[in-house]
């Protein structure tokens, strides 16, 4: 579930809000008026109708290099990248490039224009350069038609404008046992130019593949992750180009279903430790202010072998808060203890500020990890992603 | 000094006929100017504003030839260029209901820069579940519209209509209207769809109409941008495009001011006469004056002051009217742009605080101007008495030649100017009005002579009384020369204009017959023939031959040139007339060679000729083409090339045919062919069928509907010289009461001086009338071959109806005789004890 979902909500307030959005500055909507009386994103999420499209009930092996491909009889899709990273000097960058697609309809819309398509593209872009204490953002949209963005399997591309994330062809000179991907995105002061190495083979989240976020049948996706890609290439930032290196993470989900009413956000977390081992946990928070039942996660071992982190098994406690200037109160800061991998973190972002304001407001930034493994220390980096904390409207 | 002004306020108001008519002249003159100011600049502000609204922020366009852009080439910009700011457009004209409708496809998604419009401001159901930015995207047909348009068309959102686009039928739904808060006006006529849609309503598939492009301020970007521009595809300033389509229109605009300015020349002599009898009648009163000390300064502003003051008074009256006569003009205008340069939809009158500052000026300056001469006039008197009226007479008398002399003087500029200023319009105008003013000069001295030879004819025919009516013409002159100057260069211009636009019918009549050869023409409006139908008619029984045409435009910096690709029927070109070259070795060319013909205005504007090369811009990249021959055309655009399928398939991938010619075979009706043609058109377009004369007429209608505007204009004109005629009459008739006092005390009776009184009147006019024949004959050959040439590249034969002259004639007596009804009626019921009378 987590980060992606975000991006329903997206097209739902495009959607929706669609005629507030102008170049002007049209009156800007209050969206009370539509969600009044139950959280603002779980009510969007839950009115993205979903029938008609394929859901995601049953657990299904992952094939690749299909998979990497697009779904798209399922209603939403994503390809999400975020990655820490340095520069030769030690200069720190986070960066996240998330590329989504949404089917706008169930039906069939075949058409002898090109530009006919249901498939729209959606793209954030943001790097956080933390000597410059600077976080940038960028978004893009498109129709998934005439080749202006899409998707495909084989070989492996994904693409929105020039933001683009594939397959290098295989004679790359890098080893020969993992393929490796290239991710490219720039807008006007930030661009990256990177080659990803992945460490091991994806590896399914839930249950086997198949990730559950509600009771309902269908609120639920397919989820796999590649936890450690290694990173090399470039970063501009401003007017400076970067060398840098670094560890990144791929998401990939799909599905048709949404959150279910009660639900207000969700806190996501992946980390990369220094022992080789990472962990992605979604905590699920109900407008109760209660742990939802079906947050949940995975912890990978340095093989790449998964193992599923139930909602008990996973303690977090909040021990700092940061208060948005466009508002809204977010945690920042946690202290995360998993007993049976006997892992006590405690992270912390490496910059506060990393919100993007766009159409949904949400939190998402690079963060650092300290702690202990039984009584070993251990360090890391990650990513957290923490939505349902602005209170107020989408600025149109 | 107040006294002063308050005599002569007191002086108007008791002749408030005196005073009507002068505000009256004053009046109309400014009228028509702002008028045809407010008609011009709303149809150009209207077009402007659409093209604005349609163009959002786009700083450039990128166009390429017929078939539109490649749409491959928006993806490349995009994707591996990495632009942003720019946006394709596929656009085009529907009909919904009879109503024609500019439809605008678009890509919602890059839209957000461009136009504000394009978002809808309310959905087919505003519910989280349906969405209309879905629907918009996926549905075939779906339509957004400003709630105006809906309101027009009875279109409730959720409905389902029909648009018809290149005689095709396509369904479609209005899913949204869209915001309209700001240049409502603009997007009257405006359906936004998807670019899937557009693509498929204008046969577009792969192709956009042109890419829109925001571009910085400096000159890089568009350097960088041009570098992948392939062949063909041209990136253009919307600026400069957009005035390049404006500017088709100039000619026509520039002609219907100088239409309105000849008004105000007509209701300046007005002014001058008013002015002039008002200082005439108070000479004595000046003279007085002048005796109690009254400087000579003091007189002139005095005169002047009061001249300026009715000019003020009648300029506001003349801009109200304006205002409202702009209103009435400018549907007849924005009608003759629609049929020769452009669409446009005037739904707002611009009326500008400029043009109405203008007008008012124009009116107060032509008052002074006119007030002035007499100002001096009046400041000339003796401080003592009044000049007598035969010393008054004498001294116009004795200035006569030395107006001629003036006239004479203003003519010849004139006929130097023309050959000097090449093709400037502003300089042919400007002799125009040299060429009328000097000529009008004239006129006194022609009277004098003419009245005072007729004077011994009509004293040997019609005894005392006769001679007495055409002599007190000459004898009052200083009063009547201005009403016959007037009152001639107003009917010279009805000769004008009737003999130039009767030359042109002719010649237009001519050119159609003469072009249009073919028996039935069939096409769609808005869109191309599908091709295959063209095949399926040619086979019909009854059709010997086809013909076809295609219409482009291709737009390079430097301006768009019209093309005209031609195909041939058996018959060949005969219906083309060449100016300047031998037929059979030009049409060898034509076909064979790749050389193209000129339109006799793209000659004359690009000053082109037989021998000489254009370049037109192909997919090939910019080609010289070898000008076989000039050709007769009277098309109001800026002129077209000609070109053979044959050269044209050489170029361009583009076997669109707009129009065909169908030439019958012997024996064959035109009726049943086209019901033919109907029935195997049925369910695949719906075609556009006329017959030879059906054509011919209905290109005459617009020719007609073009120059009613012009026919408007003119009789404003007549009607300012007519009022002028009246107010002289009255004002001499007032004048000279004490003459006709003593004429009825030596026992003329009511009757004959009312007669006396009615017949100079009319003689007025039939020597204004005679004036105006040549003045009249000389402005149509300045407009023919002068400002017609100049304006349109045009040229004709002048011919002349004696239909024109003799109503000329009748229109300038029958309306002095009008004139002359009431002051005679008022002369002879005077009481002429109590006219002779003295203060």
């Amino acid at each position: 579930m987590r980060k992606g979902l975000l991006f329903i909500v997206f097209i739902v307030i495009l959607i929706v809000f669609w005629p507030y959005s102008s170049v002007q500055h049209a009156p800007a909507a209050d969206p009370t008026e539509f969600v009044s009386g139950a959280p603002r994103l779980a009510r969007l999420l839950g009115a993205a109708d979903s029938e008609g499209y394929r859901q995601a009930l049953t657990a299904r092996p992952f094939r690749f290099p299909e998979d990497h491909g697009p779904h798209p009889e399922y209603r939403n899709e994503w390809w999400y990248v975020t990655g820490n990273l340095h520069g030769e000097n030690g200069q720190r960058f986070g960066f996240e490039l998330t590329l989504f697609r949404f089917s706008v309809t169930a039906t069939s819309v075949a058409d002898d224009s090109a530009w006919r398509t249901k498939q729209v593209y959606i793209g954030h872009f943001a790097i956080t350069d933390l000597r410059a204490r600077k976080f940038r953002v960028a978004t893009r949209y498109s129709r998934g038609g005439v080749g202006l963005a899409g998707a495909q399997s084989n070989p492996f591309r994904v693409w929105l404008e020039q933001w683009e994330l594939g397959e290098l062809p295989p004679d790359g000179g890098v080893d020969e046992s993992a393929q490796a991907w290239y991710l490219r995105a720039m807008d006007d002061d930030i661009a990256i130019d990177l080659t990803l190495m992945p460490r091991y083979a994806p590896v399914s989240n839930g249950i086997d593949g198949l990730s559950k976020k509600s009771a309902a049948p269908g609120n639920a996706s397919y989820y796999y992750s590649l936890p450690r890609l290694r990173t090399t290439g470039t970063l501009r930032s401003g007017e400076q180009i970067f060398e840098v290196s670094g560890l990144s993470w791929l998401d990939r989900e799909w599905g048709s279903g949404g959150l279910s009413l009660d639900q207000q956000g969700w806190d996501w977390f992946a980390l990369q430790l220094s022992d080789g081992s990472s962990l992605m946990f979604y905590d699920l928070r109900k407008t109760d202010g209660t742990r939802d039942l079906y947050s949940a996660g995975t912890f990978v071992a340095k093989d790449g072998t998964a193992t599923p982190l139930s909602r008990d098994e996973v303690v977090i406690d909040v021990l700092e808060y940061w208060d948005s200037p466009a508002g809204g109160r977010y945690p920042m800061g946690w202290r995360m203890t998993i007993a049976s991998h006997e892992l006590s973190l405690r992270i912390s972002p490496i910059l506060r500020g990393q919100e993007l304001d766009t159409l949904v407001r949400y939190w998402e930034g690079a963060v650092d990890v300290a702690g202990e493994r039984r009584n070993n220390a251990i360090s890391g980096r990650g990513y957290v992603e923490l939505t349902g904390y602005a209170a107020d409207s989408p600025a149109p | 000094m107040p006294v002063l002004y308050k005599a002569s306020f007191g002086y108007l108001l008791r002749h408030p006929w005196q005073l009507g008519l002068a505000l009256l002249g004053i009046c109309i003159g400014v009228a028509v100017i702002v008028a045809v100011d407010i008609a011009n600049s709303s149809s150009r502000k209207a077009f402007l504003l659409s093209m604005n609204t349609i163009n959002g922020e786009a700083s450039h366009q990128i166009v390429a030839g017929p078939g539109g852009v490649d749409e491959e080439l928006y993806v490349h910009l995009r994707v591996a260029g990495g632009m942003r700011n720019i946006a394709p457009i596929v656009t085009g004209y529907v009909s919904v209901d009879g109503q024609t409708l500019q439809v605008l496809g678009v890509d919602v998604f890059a839209e957000r820069t461009f136009r504000a419009y394009t978002q809808p401001a309310t959905g087919r159901r505003s519910t989280l579940n349906e969405s209309t930015f879905g629907e918009f995207l996926t549905k075939p047909g779906a339509v957004l519209m400003s709630s105006a348009v809906a309101t027009k068309l009875g279109l409730a959102i959720g409905e389902d209509f029909t648009i018809t686009s290149a005689g095709r039928d396509y369904p479609a739904l209005l899913i949204g209207t869209t915001q309209s808060s700001s240049s409502s006006a603009a997007l009257a006529n405006i359906l936004v769809v998807d670019i899937a849609s557009a693509q498929h309503w204008f046969d577009k598939i792969g192709h956009l109409s042109r890419i829109d492009v925001r571009l910085p301020a400096d000159q890089g970007a568009a350097a960088s941008i041009l570098a992948e521009l392939p062949p063909g595809t041209e990136l253009l300033s919307a600026e400069s495009r957009t005035r390049s389509i404006t500017e088709m229109s100039t000619a026509f605009m520039t002609n219907l001011t100088a239409m309105s300015l000849l008004a105000l020349l007509i209701g300046t002599f007005l002014i001058y006469n008013s002015v002039s009898f008002a200082v005439l009648q108070r000479r004595g009163l000046i003279g007085v004056l002048r005796a109690l000390g009254l400087t000579r300064r003091e007189t002139f502003s005095l005169i002047v002051a009061e001249g300026a003051a009715l000019g003020i008074v009648g300029a506001l009256f003349g801009v109200l009217l304006g205002v409202w006569l702009g209103e009435q003009l400018l549907l007849l205008v924005s009608q003759s742009i629609n049929d020769l340069y452009f669409r446009v939809t005037v739904t707002n009158v611009t009326v500008s605080p400029l043009s109405l500052l203008v007008g008012f000026v124009a009116g107060v300056g032509a008052t002074g101007l006119a007030a002035m001469v007499p100002a001096i006039e009046a400041s000339g008197y003796r401080p003592q008495l009044s000049l007598a009226r035969s010393v008054l007479e004498r001294r116009t008398r004795r200035l006569l030649p030395s107006i001629a002399l003036a006239g004479l003087a203003a003519a010849a500029l004139a006929l130097i100017i023309l050959p000097l200023s090449g093709t400037s319009l502003v300089a042919g105008l400007t002799a125009m009005f040299l060429l009328i003013l000097g000529f009008a000069l004239c006129i006194p001295v022609m009277v004098d002579t003419v009245s005072r030879l007729a004077a011994g004819v009509a004293g040997r025919f019609g005894g005392a009384t006769a001679r007495l009516t055409v002599r007190g013409v000459s004898a009052s002159l200083s009063r009547t020369g201005v009403a016959i100057v007037a009152l001639a260069v107003a009917v010279s211009a009805t000769v004008g204009v009737s003999v130039m636009v009767d030359s042109f019918r002719l010649a237009v009549n001519d050119w159609i017959g003469n072009s249009l050869r073919a028996d039935i023409y069939v096409g769609v409006p808005g869109g191309s023939l599908d091709p295959e139908l063209v095949r399926d008619i040619a086979q019909l029984p009854g059709v010997a031959e086809i013909s076809s045409s295609r219409r482009i435009w291709l737009e390079m910096p430097q301006g768009r040139t019209r093309v005209l690709i031609l195909n041939r029927a058996g018959p060949g070109y005969g219906g083309v007339e060449l100016l300047d070259a031998e037929a059979e070795e030009t049409w060898r060319s034509f076909e064979a060679d790749g050389a193209v013909l000129v339109s006799e205005p793209y000659a004359y504007r690009n000053a082109v000729a037989r021998g000489s090369t254009l370049s037109l811009n192909t997919p090939l990249g910019p080609q010289a083409f070898n000008i076989a021959a000039t050709y007769r055309s009277y098309d109001a655009n800026q002129g077209t090339v000609l070109m053979s399928r044959t050269t044209y398939r050489r170029y361009w991938h583009d076997e669109a045919i707009d129009s065909i010619g169908v030439y019958l075979a012997a024996g064959a009706a035109s009726q049943s062919v086209m019901e033919r043609m109907r029935e195997i058109s049925k369910g695949r377009q719906s075609l556009l069928m006329r017959s030879n004369r059906e054509l011919r007429d209905l290109s005459l209608q617009i020719f007609d509907r073009t120059f009613v505007i012009t026919d408007v204009l003119y009789w404003l004109a007549v009607g300012v010289a007519i009022i002028g005629i009246l107010g002289s009459m009255l004002a001499l008739q007032l004048e000279r009461a004490r003459e006709f006092a003593i004429l009825r005390a030596i026992g003329m009776t009511p009757w004959q001086l009312g007669s006396m009184v009615t017949l100079q009147s009319g003689f007025i006019g039939l020597l204004s009338g005679l004036a105006a024949l040549p003045l009249g004959l000389l402005m149509a050959w300045v407009l023919i071959d002068v400002i017609n040439r100049r304006s349109f590249g045009w040229q004709m034969d002048m011919s002349i109806a004696p239909s024109f002259l003799l109503t000329a004639l009748a229109l300038s007596t029958g309306a002095a005789l009008m004139a002359g009804l009431y002051p005679a009626y008022r002369a002879a019921s005077a009481r002429p004890a109590l006219a002779m009378r003295e203060e």
